[in-house]
């Protein structure tokens, strides 16, 4: 049995990463923090489609609920063989209008989320001496856009992370990568203002939005053998956004 | 598990995986300093393995209970379910 854990995966592209997995064949903890009823339905999704496996309701921002949710996935399926650190919230604020809690909402998420996630899956991968970290990181981390400075600075953080954790962990069979999605179709853009976003189809070479599903073959790919030379690397998939 | 066991299951690890001499090695011996010159990345293969042995978890714990056998008992006794 393999067993992969996403975070934020009751929706958007987190739910997306779940559904691939289980369909490749892992066993799937989809995590989720609030949404009961859309976590529900990526785990009934899951199984009406042949697959597994189980809801785990913790804020990742939080060390304690992420310790207790490995110890108890762990004790469920005894292996951890794939961590999508995916969770994460976009606030946009111009510098003159940002405030503190902003700064630290998403930082708690995006940053240290990720820090408290590969932390206490390393442990037990480390036994296995294999496994493969995937963080969800973003084209804002490469690509500058007014008003994400806060964004953009928790995703290029997540990318320095994934190359330095990848050298730290590399000697014990654990690969890390990270995946950079230029604009794709989740809630996340829905939220965006429809000038705003007429204005940033324009910016993609491709013309259209990514969709989740995109996002998912990557880390697909990633999580299997056939990456298995590939490791602190940031794959971008934007549509030629940054470009 | 008595206080002892823990020890001694400690020391047999770091015997058998992490290659220390039996001899110099007691449970007071300083794990870190010259004399048995552990490193940070022995650290990793103790955390892994107190929390596979024991399910007490040390990530993030504070240097001072990676000190010695006894140090890291301490911290097993005090925190284990
Ligand atoms: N959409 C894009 O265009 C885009 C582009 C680049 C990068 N990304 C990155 O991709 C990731 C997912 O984005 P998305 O667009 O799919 O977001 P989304 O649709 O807003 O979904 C976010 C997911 O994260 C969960 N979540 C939120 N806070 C959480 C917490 N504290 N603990 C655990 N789970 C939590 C949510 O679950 P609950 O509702 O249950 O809390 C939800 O499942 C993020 O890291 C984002 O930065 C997205």
């Amino acid at each position: 049995m393999k067993v992969a854990l996403v975070t934020g995966a009751s929706k958007g592209i987190g739910k997306a990463c779940a559904l691939r997995l289980a369909r490749d064949g892992y066993t799937v903890v989809v995590n989720y923090s609030s949404s009961d009823e859309a976590a529900q339905q990526t785990l009934d999704q899951i199984k009406a489609e042949g697959g597994d496996g189980m809801l785990y309701k913790a804020n990742v921002a939080d060390l304690s609920q992420v310790k207790v949710m490995v110890r108890e996935v762990f004790k469920a399926y005894g292996r951890i063989d794939v961590l999508v650190n995916n969770a994460g919230i976009v606030r946009d604020e111009y510098l003159l209008m940002m405030n503190p809690e902003t700064l630290d909402k998403c930082f708690d998420l995006n940053v240290k989320g990720y820090f408290y996630c590969a932390q206490q899956v390393a442990v037990k991968m480390y036994k296995q001496k294999s496994g493969v970290i995937i963080n969800m990181s973003s084209v804002s981390s490469k690509f500058a856009l007014p008003g994400q400075a806060v964004y953009s600075a928790t995703k290029g953080a997540v990318n320095s992370l994934t190359q330095t954790l990848a050298k730290e962990l590399g000697g014990f069979g654990i690969r890390v990568n990270a995946v950079a999605p230029g604009f794709i179709a989740t809630e996340m853009i829905e939220a965006i203002p429809e000038e705003t976003r007429k204005g940033y189809l324009e910016k993609i070479p491709l013309k259209r939005f990514g969709s989740a599903d995109e996002v998912a073959n990557i880390v697909s790919a990633l999580a299997s053998d056939q990456f298995a030379y590939v490791t602190g690397q940031v794959f971008v998939l934007d549509g030629g956004l940054s470009l | 598990m008595a206080n002892e066991e823990v020890k001694s299951k400690l020391k047999s690890f770091f015997m058998s995986d992490l290659g220390v001499d039996g001899d110099v090695l007691q449970y007071d011996t300083a794990l870190f300093g010259d004399e048995i010159g552990l490193d940070s990345v022995d650290s990793l293969e103790i955390i892994s393995f107190v929390d596979s042995t024991f399910g007490v978890s040390m990530t993030g714990v504070a240097k001072e209970n990676f000190q010695s056998i006894d140090t890291i008992a301490a911290y097993i006794e005090a925190h284990k379910a």
